[in-house]
């Protein structure tokens, strides 16, 4: 903080994993500070040897967006988990009818997962949150971010039956284990239509998921005491908790990754978790079926800003601004995207209502990238009016170009690159030339040590001219990085958004894929 | 300049700042498991001082020598900063340029809005700097 205090907008911070490495001479327009977190030499990235440079004081976590400023509290959570249990809830749909009446089961009340209750209520259904650590429900609970909190079974078990008799729209905390919930409302018929889960298992054994059977306190103490034995019994329920989750499938629940590392982790401790093939899942990641498809490979993803000011006035300009900017884009879209600017345009409109702001005044939502320019460069004209003051843009780790993450962000990647990290790398070198005022990339974070690469950017727009001319390079660049990598990975969506971009912007010149017929290629080897 | 600029201009105090004890009603992160070896907590604790001028090494090397033993990491507790963790409005933070003021609100408020996460553990003082 002290170098940020002293620096000229001729300097640049350099931070290395939470140490500031110190202010160096840069030039007007260049990022006034780079993040890396957890950078290793790949063979030096297993969860063991974070804990040994960790605690040596050498490198640290990555986190998604805490660990690049960018971080807002759980608004941006609840918009993509209420969009998630939305299409979720569009899959199940047997004769178009909505949610009402119908019960998603899923675990954790901490940072992120939190917003699960709220983003049920927000999409109208009946929600069962399990969560071990009654500290974190007593902070949602009190924050009314979940209606009700229930800490036996049973009563739980009567409760759920009653909401979904009366069709009431609840969000209940099971003070618990997610297992007990799923094996009780087995045992007692209760049909669950959506599950998922929400623990910390990108951080299996060391407190982000606790075992069944025994109580929070024991589990802390075995956790450091008893390593081994304590990821046995992690292991041991994970087992059980696929197993359970397999008997509610086969009554209909459509169960689903929400990121968290559930089907790697499960499948690495022995569950009966792999699809028929041995090589898949049984259960899609959302990416895999909601976010990629329909949101990342248009371009769609969650561009977020701060109202610099702290005033709420500001951020009720700019929820106008851009709500009149998604609703003239709505008006001329063509159908693929159309459906993503309504939603968003529904979002805007009511996100004031829905009191999600915890601190800073920010808003999310998710937009291509014309939409983001334009928003961004009416934000900026009314900073130049004096209507608003300066306000702060950025995005989500989990998004179209900045993630590089096998399981999650480009889990619908299926050219064999998706344990490939390029297009993350290049997008924070190229978000850092195009003029972001700080750009960070990370080893880590949402999914784990190792096992993703994802960065982000902040860019302060003041008004002025230079702030036109930067948002518009790299907001551009920002997205259609990743459509290029997700249409060169012959993506449909991303073929389309890519091709439609370039009749647009005569500077944009991208490889596009020519589709070899896979057939011709199969029958030629079973020639030769 | 109040309270909050004057210890923002002010860095890692050259004198040391009074203990403090751990807030417990603050959620935090449960122990780590041990994983170095002898040499490396030496290194470990050799690394935390490289931030503190030499005289006050003394002092602080038992705590965290024993914050080492207790949660696996040195946490530095002692130099938390006594300003409440917050957004404020951007004109707040002392900065000779507007950017690294934004810079400075996005650190801070980063911090302060994970909410339940085990704020208080989440990042080490290195950041403070
Ligand atoms: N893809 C996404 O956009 C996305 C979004 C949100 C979260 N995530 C992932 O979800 C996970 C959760 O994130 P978070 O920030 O909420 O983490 P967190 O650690 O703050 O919260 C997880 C909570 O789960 C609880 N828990 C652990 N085991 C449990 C069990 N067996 N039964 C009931 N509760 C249990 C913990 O006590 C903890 O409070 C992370 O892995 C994160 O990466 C992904």
């Amino acid at each position: 903080m002290q170098y940020l205090s002293e620096m000229s907008d001729e300097q640049t911070l350099h931070m290395y994993s939470g140490h500031p490495m110190g202010l160096f001479p840069s030039q007007k327009g260049a990022p006034r500070v780079v993040i890396t977190n957890g950078m290793m030499i790949p063979n030096y990235s297993k969860p063991d040897d974070w804990e040994r440079f960790n605690a040596m004081g050498v490198t640290q976590y990555g986190q998604m967006t805490a660990g690049s400023y960018m971080y807002i509290g759980p608004q941006g959570i609840v918009h993509g988990t209420t969009i998630t249990v939305l299409n979720a809830g569009r899959k199940i749909s047997k004769n178009g009818e909505g949610l009402e009446g119908k019960l998603f089961v899923t675990s954790g009340l901490g940072g992120m997962s939190g917003a699960q209750p709220k983003a049920g209520n927000i999409a109208g259904c009946v929600s069962v949150t399990a969560e071990v650590n009654p500290k974190a429900t007593e902070t949602r609970h009190s924050q009314g971010w979940v209606d009700e909190v229930i800490s036996e079974v049973g009563e739980l078990a009567a409760r759920v039956r009653k909401a979904k008799r009366d069709k009431e729209v609840v969000s209940i905390a099971y003070s618990g284990n997610v297992v007990d919930v799923w094996e009780r409302f087995y045992e007692e018929d209760i049909q669950i239509d959506l599950g998922s889960d929400q623990t910390s298992l990108h951080n299996p054994w060391a407190g982000g998921y606790y075992p069944v059977g025994l109580s929070f306190e024991e589990s802390n103490r075995l956790m450091a005491e008893d390593p081994v034995k304590f990821k046995e019994e992690v292991q041991k329920t994970l087992v059980r908790h696929v197993q359970i989750v397999n008997k509610h499938a086969q009554r209909g629940t459509y169960f689903f990754d929400y990121g968290n590392a559930f089907l790697l982790e499960s499948s690495r401790a022995g569950a009966d978790i792999l699809a028929e093939n041995g090589l898949e899942f049984k259960y899609p990641s959302y990416v895999q079926d909601i976010m990629g498809p329909m949101c990342f490979d248009l371009g769609f993803g969650p561009f977020r800003w701060v109202c610099a000011s702290g005033d709420p006035k500001d951020l009720r300009e700019t929820d106008l601004i851009a709500g009149a900017v998604l609703e003239e884009m709505a008006e001329q879209a063509p159908p693929e995207i159309e459906q993503q600017l309504r939603d968003n345009l529904r979002w805007i409109r009511s996100a004031e209502e829905n009191q999600m702001v915890v601190g800073s005044m920010a808003r999310i939502l998710y937009a291509d990238s014309a939409g983001r320019i334009l928003i961004a460069r009416a934000f900026n004209q009314a900073i130049r009016e004096g209507r608003i003051g300066p306000v702060i843009l950025g995005r989500d780790h989990h998004d179209v170009s900045g993630t590089d993450s096998p399981y999650r962000e480009t889990s619908n990647i299926y050219d064999g690159s998706r344990f490939t990290a390029d297009m993350a790398i290049h997008n924070v070198i190229g978000d850092g030339f195009r003029g972001a005022s700080w750009v960070s990339i990370h080893n880590g974070g949402g999914v784990g040590w190792g096992e993703v690469m994802n960065g982000g950017f902040g860019m302060l727009l003041d008004g002025s001219d230079a702030s036109d001319s930067r948002l518009e390079k790299m907001l551009f660049f920002d997205v259609n990085n990743g459509i290029a990598r997700r249409s060169w990975a012959r993506n449909e969506g991303a073929l389309f958004a890519i091709k439609r971009e370039m009749e647009r912007s005569p500077d944009l010149r991208v490889t596009l894929p020519a589709l070899a017929d896979e057939k011709l290629i199969k029958d030629h080897l079973n020639q030769a | 300049m109040n309270e909050f600029q004057k210890a923002i201009r002010a860095g890692i105090p050259a004198e040391l700042p009074p203990k403090k004890e751990i807030d417990e009603r603050i959620n935090h992160a449960p122990r780590r498991k041990e994983i170095l070896t002898e040499d490396e907590k030496v290194l470990a604790l050799r690394n935390a001082l490289r931030y503190f001028p030499e005289p006050l090494h003394k002092e602080l090397l038992p705590e965290f020598a024993g914050e080492l033993a207790r949660y696996g990491r040195i946490y530095m507790h002692r130099y938390r900063p006594d300003y409440p963790m917050h957004a404020r409005p951007i004109a707040d933070y002392p900065a000779r340029c507007s950017e690294a003021a934004a810079i400075m609100l996005r650190q801070r408020s980063s911090l302060s809005e994970l909410g339940a996460v085990p704020a208080d553990h989440a990042v080490s003082l290195r950041n403070e700097r």
